[in-house]
């Protein structure tokens, strides 16, 4: 079993593509967002309630959530293979910081990193029809910014897991960008089975 | 299960938007159970959220998240796994 890390900035269709991704894949397989689990820890922390409040963290708040959905990621692991969501480089109230701090990575373990890309004016389009609110409004010049970050975290881990970083570029419709995800999947489990 | 395995749950199983009923009709039954024990069903979460429709998988999650009792709701800076104060200390830059 294995651990698929599936990235991309805020807008830019991650979720999207990778539930519908999801649909595809049988049951050997299970879809699982590092925030979801983060907010569930910080919940029964008394820390936090709604996902936008996990900005808010401390450093030393933060780096505890991410342990233990690290830990959690790693047990699902030895039962199916994963389609973990998660941002590789996360915004906090005081600045940037690894999605992945070290401790965090061994437990996870990746065997791949699939970054999801488009053109920043795309991304932006899309929050704009997004059937969610966010936060703040970012510059074309700020989305750029985050998935370069999004690119240098993939590459600091891949030096450090030995595991492969895969372009998935969804800027046409989300069926192709998700079948080309199951199909890098499926391919992988081949490889390994 | 875990609050996080309903995501694979809803993405598989429900098409969005998606009414509250409906969830509560395909998948009330349905036991979560708290980290530090105790469990209760959908139904019962979603029975004390006021929202009608859920957008997106993230709304359904985070409704969930928001309405759970208080078997959900842990000790602030609880910790069962001992001193974790090393995690401090790793590195943070890239």
């Amino acid at each position: 079993m294995g651990v698929t890390l599936v990235s991309g900035v805020p807008g830019v269709g991650t979720s999207a593509v990778c539930e519908t991704a999801r649909r595809q894949l049988d049951d050997g397989y299970e879809l699982v967002n590092f925030g979801d689990i983060m907010l569930e820890q910080a919940a029964a922390n008394g820390l936090a309630t709604e996902r936008e409040q996990l900005p808010e963290l401390s450093l030393r708040e933060t780096r505890r959530l991410q342990r233990r959905a690290a830990e959690y990621v790693a047990d699902r692991a030895g039962v199916r293979e994963l389609l973990v969501t998660t941002y590789l480089a996360a915004e906090t109230d005081e600045g940037y910081l690894p999605g992945l701090p070290e401790s965090a990575l061994a437990d996870v373990a990746p065997e791949r990193f699939v970054l999801v890309e488009a053109a920043p004016a795309t991304i932006l389009e899309r929050r704009s029809q997004a059937p969610r609110s966010y936060e703040r409004s970012p510059t074309e010049r700020e989305v750029a910014f985050q998935q370069d970050l999004n690119r240098a975290a993939a590459v600091s881990y891949a030096l450090r897991t030995g595991a492969p970083v895969q372009l998935l570029e969804n800027t046409g419709s989300v069926e192709d960008a998700a079948e080309q995800l199951a199909g890098t999947l499926r391919a992988a489990a081949g490889r390994s089975g | 299960m875990r609050l996080p395995e309903t995501r694979d749950l809803f993405a598989r199983e429900l098409t969005f938007p998606v009414t509250c009923e409906s969830v509560v009709g395909s998948h009330g039954d349905v036991e979560l159970t708290a980290p530090n024990g105790g469990a209760e069903t959908i139904a019962e979460v979603l029975g004390r959220c006021p929202e009608e429709e859920f957008r997106s998988v993230d709304e359904l999650y985070g409704a969930l998240v928001t309405f759970v009792g208080d078997a959900y709701i842990g000790r602030k800076f609880y910790d069962d796994r001992g001193d974790q104060s090393a995690i401090d200390s790793e590195e943070v830059s890239f």
